[in-house]
Order: structure tokens, then sequence, then C-alpha cells
């Protein structure tokens, strides 16, 4: 950690919001130890175990937890939380991430990110202890693969990364009056940025929002970008955008959801449902939280939708398709 | 009838078609085009049967002049018939796509007329999805037997995969079941896309040679066979992953063959080919598919065989009673021998013998064969090859993997192994830590096999499917 070392007493002399809090930590270092909150992201875990470095406190006398789950032991003083959108402490997140890509590899970083976005209480403290770690043991941390502190992060990841694979898959975008396309995510992680990319590329062409209203964040692309802006949201305004999912919604939306939903209905086979294999496979692979918002599960889908798109052609006589195509 | 009833008939035309898998594409978006493929593919949504839906999986229509027995869709069958015009079924597509309903399109068809006509009414679908509504995303299409080799090549340069149902596993049985279809018919396509994608290697890899880029230093040459991938023990070892978790698909972490061409920069069938096969519609034995299986891989390099088990639902006096259904569990086992075959270097005579013809219904096939070959055990996690670690009941290739990196760094217990998220309920009667047995396992061989198969029975899938199926398995 020479880079964030070499720069402490150049942070600490300047008032700015690192600063601050290294100066804080520095002082109320010893005794019980300090508990640093941090905002549940990844540039508020990294630049706080950042801050941790240079305030030149010891692994032991530094705490951190997520900022809504803050609970000191006897003693323990606590610092206040870097603020995660101001630019010196993303910066300072960077400059950290980027030593530790370096020091450990590009794959050890990319879990402790992944790490970061957890929704677990321990998250904080787990990627401080890892980092740690890698910083200790330059080129090590890959083969320590049963030391606890690799194994939480590990854990982490690995829970992280398929809570990304669901909201790839169970995101559904609706089409709005206005032409564009909004999508409304509850993961049990703040995956939002970590998926912004996958939509952009697959919805090039298209306007669209991705909103994650439990971890107020949302990416929004428009149309031909080659990627998203994600941004945190207040309350009014997450709340504002899923409104718009209900009252907004375009002419066709009802009737391509019906089709889906018809769609979804036939292509399953008799004789291998739930009862016949002693267990649900969609308990296991559908996590309750991402069925609420899935047309293809909710009945109002199958009600009448209104007349078909234009595109789609004109309706045809019923039996047009034997041997002579419509 | 509207698009609504058109998608039911053939959506449901359409669900005995096992294959519903959008990977082995590698595209990046285009400028002004929807849409992208990746290696991986996307599940996204689940069935009530439990299976993935990740394309638009329709006919493109019902009606079919074939009168294969098996079908729901023969020509002698009393279903409704629909067809869905070219553009309808493409707007369709994009639609799904557009709300992250699918990956792409499935696109197979009743034959609407001749081979040829049916084809190109296709091809017609994929143009405008194609071309005019500039749909980048993942597109599966069978190919008809019969089809004229002109537009196999046409259909190749539109989609991703294309498939080639050999239907049954005999000739003889092709012949009594699809009158209408021949051996040869089904066959010719096949070689012809194998050998379009060899070809293409082969310029691809000369073109890469001529700007002075990097080969592989082994695997398949233009047209030969998959090089298996070699570990600890045999050869070349392949770069070890710093957490082999994680990071892209643990199945970069078998031993698999790999080409020397991935998909990118392929334009015709980029994802390959892969067949489907009806079981238990005819006496085969798992012996003689899995032998199929193997040569098809061999000879066509198909990235997939699908099974499905024959559900008996039509009077055929060549076909299974209604109501005697094939286990379900036929079909899984099969589909578990597979992947040893494709992924763990398994040959088809270490699962199956002419002796012993059938897969163990209650056991899975890995734990079959380490059942059977107990004298290969205990294995111990020290100095084990990594083939051999991967021959271990409840090691996959990710649990391989870290056990060789955690041992380079000191003794590993069964502790370990737990935290390396092992499967030890299976796995500790097969190995050893330090030169030590687990605790918990049985020292005697006949113990183990209680234990085991004890523990496989009293899984939720085995109950229940022994309850329906009862004392009387019918395997064909």
């Amino acid at each position: 950690m020479r880079e964030a070392s070499s720069g402490c007493s150049e942070v600490a002399g300047t008032p700015g919001e690192v600063g601050r809090a290294v100066t804080l930590i520095r002082g109320a270092a010893g005794g019980a130890g300090v508990l640093l909150p941090c905002r549940p992201s990844a540039e508020g875990v990294v630049a706080s175990v950042g801050a941790g470095y240079l305030a030149h406190v010891r692994e032991g006398d530094l705490e951190l937890c997520r900022l809504d789950r803050c609970q000191p032991r006897i003693g323990q003083v606590v610092v206040g939380a870097l603020d995660d959108a101001s630019d010196e402490v993303v910066a300072l997140s960077r400059r950290v991430l980027g030593a530790f890509a370096r020091t450990t590899g590009r794959e050890c970083a990319r879990r402790a990110l992944l790490a970061c976005a957890s929704d677990d209480p321990e998250a904080p403290e787990a990627v401080h202890r890892y980092l740690r770690l890698g910083f200790s043991l330059p080129r090590e941390l890959h083969a320590r693969a049963t030391d606890a502190r690799v194994l939480a992060v590990d854990e982490l990841a690995r829970r992280v990364l398929g809570e990304v694979e669901r909201t790839r898959q169970f995101a559904r975008f609706s089409h709005l009056a206005d032409g564009s396309w909004l999508a409304v995510v509850g993961p049990a992680a703040d995956t939002v940025p970590l998926v912004a990319r996958h939509f952009a590329r697959r919805m090039g062409p298209e306007r669209f929002c991705l909103v994650d209203p439990r971890h107020r964040s949302a990416a929004f692309h428009e149309a031909h970008a080659g990627d998203c802006a994600v941004v945190r949201l207040d309350e009014g305004l997450a709340r504002r955008l899923v409104e718009r999912e209900a009252e907004d919604l375009a002419a066709d939306e009802r009737y391509v959801r019906a089709l889906w939903g018809r769609f979804y209905d036939r292509v399953s086979l008799p004789g291998r449902g739930a009862h016949e294999r002693g267990y649900d496979l969609r308990s296991v692979h559908v996590p309750a939280r991402h069925r609420a918002r899935l047309p293809e599960l909710d009945p109002r889908t199958r009600e009448a939708p209104g007349p078909a798109p234009r595109r789609y052609g004109p309706a045809t006589p019923s039996g047009a398709g034997l041997g002579a195509p419509s | 009838m509207d698009t609504l009833d058109r998608l039911g008939i053939l959506a449901e035309a359409a669900r005995y078609d096992a294959a519903c898998t959008s990977s082995g594409s590698a595209r990046g978006p285009r400028a002004g085009g929807l849409g992208a493929a990746t290696p991986a593919g996307c599940c996204h949504a689940f069935t009530p049967d439990g299976r993935c839906v990740t394309l638009l999986k329709v006919l493109m229509s019902n009606a079919c002049t074939h009168d294969c027995a098996y079908c729901v869709n023969r020509s002698s069958a009393s279903c409704e018939r629909a067809t869905f015009a070219p553009r309808e079924l493409a707007e369709l597509t994009v639609d799904f796509y557009r709300r992250n309903y699918v990956e792409g399109l499935f696109l197979s068809s009743g034959v609407l007329g001749t081979a040829d006509a049916t084809t190109e009414r296709m091809i017609s679908c994929l143009r405008i999805l194609r071309e005019d509504l500039r749909f980048n995303g993942y597109v599966h299409a069978k190919v008809i037997p019969g089809t004229s080799p002109e537009l196999v090549y046409e259909l190749g340069l539109l989609a991703d995969r294309l498939s080639v149902n050999i239907e049954l596993p005999s000739a003889p049985s092709l012949e009594r079941l699809c009158p209408e279809k021949t051996r040869e018919q089904v066959l010719a396509p096949m070689a012809q896309i194998s050998s379009g994608r060899s070809r293409e290697e082969g310029r691809l890899l000369e073109e890469r040679g001529r700007r002075g880029g990097r080969l592989a230093p082994a695997g398949r040459g233009a047209g030969g066979a998959a090089a298996p991938r070699t570990g600890a023990a045999g050869g070349p070892a392949a770069p070890m992953p710093l957490f082999a978790a994680g990071r892209g698909s643990a199945l970069g972490l078998t031993l698999r063959g790999r080409s020397r061409v991935g998909p990118r920069g392929r334009a015709f069938a980029p994802a390959g080919q892969s067949t489907q096969l009806i079981v238990g519609a005819t006496p085969e034995d798992d012996n003689r598919i899995l032998t199929l299986s193997k040569a098809l891989y061999d000879r066509f390099h198909l990235k997939r065989v699908f099974f499905s088990a024959y559900m008996p639902m039509l009077d055929d006096e060549r076909l299974p009673e209604v109501g005697t259904p094939v286990p379900l569990r036929r079909e899984h086992r099969l589909y578990q021998a597979d992947w040893l075959m494709r992924y763990y270097a398994f040959e088809p005579g270490e699962l199956v013998t002419p002796e012993e013809p059938w897969l163990d219904l209650e056991v899975d096939p890995k734990l079959a064969w380490a059942l059977r070959n107990l004298d290969r055990f205990p294995v111990e996690v020290m100095d084990a090859p990594l083939e051999l670690l991967l021959r271990v009941p409840g090691v996959g290739p990710v649990g391989a993997r870290r056990i060789v990196a955690a041992r380079e760094r000191g003794p590993v217990t069964f502790d370990d192994l737990r935290a390396l998220r092992v499967t030890l309920r299976r796995a500790r009667h097969f190995l050893t830590c330090g030169g030590k047995r687990d605790d918990k396992s049985p020292l005697d061989a006949g113990l183990i096999r209680q234990r085991v198969v004890s523990d496989a029975r009293s899984s939720a899938y085995n109950r229940r499917r022994s309850e329906l199926e009862g004392g009387q398995l019918r395997l064909f």
C-alpha cells in the first residue's frame, strides 16, 4: 500500500473529506478501537479501508460496518462515514483498488468489488480484512484458498454474482408511452451498477431505465450510447420511477405481455411438474423476491389484452395454417 | 385467429424439442443493431416442468406432410394447425427480446409441402429479423432432413446454431417410425455443417497466421478431433486460475476439448450444431445411445446431444402403450452420462457395457462408476492428479482446481474441503487427506456402497420418482 501511505501527509494536511476522516481515525485509535461506518457502495467501503491506511492504524484497531447497521462496542469510538459521492472519496477508492489489483491480481480486486455490493452487514469488515491481507502478502492471496478471510470474501462475491445473474435473467422491461423502456428490479444486492453495461449492450438503440428502489440505484441509457449512467436516487424519485411502470404504459404493452403469458403457459411439458419431481424447480431457480415482477407469473397477464398491434399483420380464419401458410 | 392464438398453438407444438440453449456464441453489439450474444447464454424463465426458457421456441408451422409415428404434429393427427407469417414471427421475437423475456429465437417447423419450401420460409423470417429489424441476438434454426445444401448454408449464415434431429437411436427404428425420413437425409446436413465449420476454421487460422496472430499451442486442426485439456498429471498443464470459480464459466476448467477457433469471427453457424434423439420410443439401450452420442461428437463435432424421454400420447402399435411413460430418471441419467463424456473425459464403455447396458436409475453415473471401481480409491488429496480428482464423486471442476491451489500452500484437511465447497457427503468415502480417511466414512467397501446408495435413494427426486414409477420400470 505504498502509494496510499505516501499520500498520507498530503491528504491529512488538506481540510477535505478524507483528510478530516483520517485525522479523526488517528485521534481515536487505541483503546477499544475505531468503528467506521461506510455507505454500502464500492466507493464507500474501499475508500474507508484507504482512510484506515492513511491514518496508520493497525488492522485490529479499525472496524468497518454498514452505515445502517452501526452498533459500536463499549469504548469503541465511532467516526462519521465518508461521503461516497464526493470526488475525493471516489478518487481514493480508485487508488486503493488499483493498488490492490497490482499487488494481488485483477481477479482478487474483482472479488473485493463484488463483495462490496453485498447486502450482508458483515461485508464492509470482510472486505477490509481481505484488502489488508492482500496488501500484506503480495501475490499470495490467490493461493490462500482456505484462509477464513479469503473464504469470507469468496462467499460474498459468489452470492453477489448469483444475484447479478438473476438480475440479468428476471429484469422485465415495460414499453412506456413515450417509447422508452423501464424495468424495476428488487435484487438482494446492489446489482444495478454491475449489470448496467450488460443491458446497454443488449438494448443498444433503445432508451431505457433500470431502477432498483430498494438500493435506490438506477441505470439510465440513452439510445445508441455505449454505456449507462448509474446514479443514486432519493426516495421520492425512486418512487416516481416505479409508478411509471404501472401508469404510463405504451398501447401495445398489454398485448405483448399476454403473448408472453400464452407462450409460457404452453411450452411446459405435462408429467414433469413439482408433483412428479418431488420438488418445485421454480422455487430453486426463481427466488420469491423476483417473482412478484414477472409477468408470466402474474394472473393479470392473462386478462383480455385488446387488439393486436398492426405490425403482427391481420388475423386469419381458424385453420388457415393447414397446409396453406397464412 | 390472431397472433395470440397462433403463438399458443405453435409454442405447444414445439415443446417436445428439448434443445433450448442460447450458449456458444460471442457477438458484441453492432451499431444500430439490437442485441448481442454471450457465450454462456441466459435463462429468463422457468416453467412448471422445471425447464428454463431462454429462447422463443416455436414452430413456423405445425402443418406437416410427414407422418412420423411419435410426433403430435404428424399429418394424420387431428390437431389445430397454424402457420406464422415470417414478419409476424420476426416482430414477435424482437418484442420479447426488448422486454428481456428471451435471448432470441429457436425456429423449427413442420414440413410445409417440401423441406426446401419450409426452409425458404424460415430463411425469409430470419432475413427480416436480421436485416429489417437488425436483430443481433441469438438464433437457433432447425434443419429439416432433405433440405438442399445451398439452403442449409444460407440458414447457417443467419443462425448461430443449427441442429438436425437424428430422432431415433438406430436406422431400423427410424425406418419403422419415420417412413419419410432416411438415415442419409439426417446425416448429410450434419456432415455439411461440420465440414462447413471446419473449412471456415481453416480459413480463419490461415488469416490469423498471415496477420501474425497467436495460435493455440494444442487443439484440433481443421476438421480434426478436439484435443482434451491436460492438467497436473499429464502433459502441459492448463493455466491455473487464481480462484477456480466465479470468473467466466466453470466449464472452462474441465477436461473438455477446445476448438482452436472460437465463435468470434465465424459467419457460418458460429455456435456449432446439436441434435436430439427420442429415448424409450424404441428398444435401444443406454449403451447404444451413449455409443451413438460419442460417435456423433467425434464425427460431426456436435456441441450437444439432447435426449427426450418419450411420453406415449398416441395409440400406435409401433409405439409403447399410452400411460406407460419412460422413467424421467433415465433421461436424467443419460444427460449426466453425456456430461461426464464431454467434460470429464469418460468413455461410454466406462459407464455402460454390452453386458450392463443400462445406467443405474438410483445412483448417478459418476458414483456408479466409482462404486464399480472401488479398488482405485481412496484418492490422496495432496498428490492426486487433477484428472483423478475429477473422477471423485462430489468433486467438480471448481472443487478440483481449488484443491490443487490450496495444497500448494500446505496440508488440506476435510474441514478445508468443506470450506472449499466440495460435496463431502459423497466425496468423503473416496478421499484421504494426508493419509487419513474421514472419520464418518466406513472402512469396509460394502458399507461404503450401502451408505452412498442409501443417500442417493433418499433424495427427494429419487423418492418421488420411485413412488410414481413403482416397481414396474419400463425402459422402452
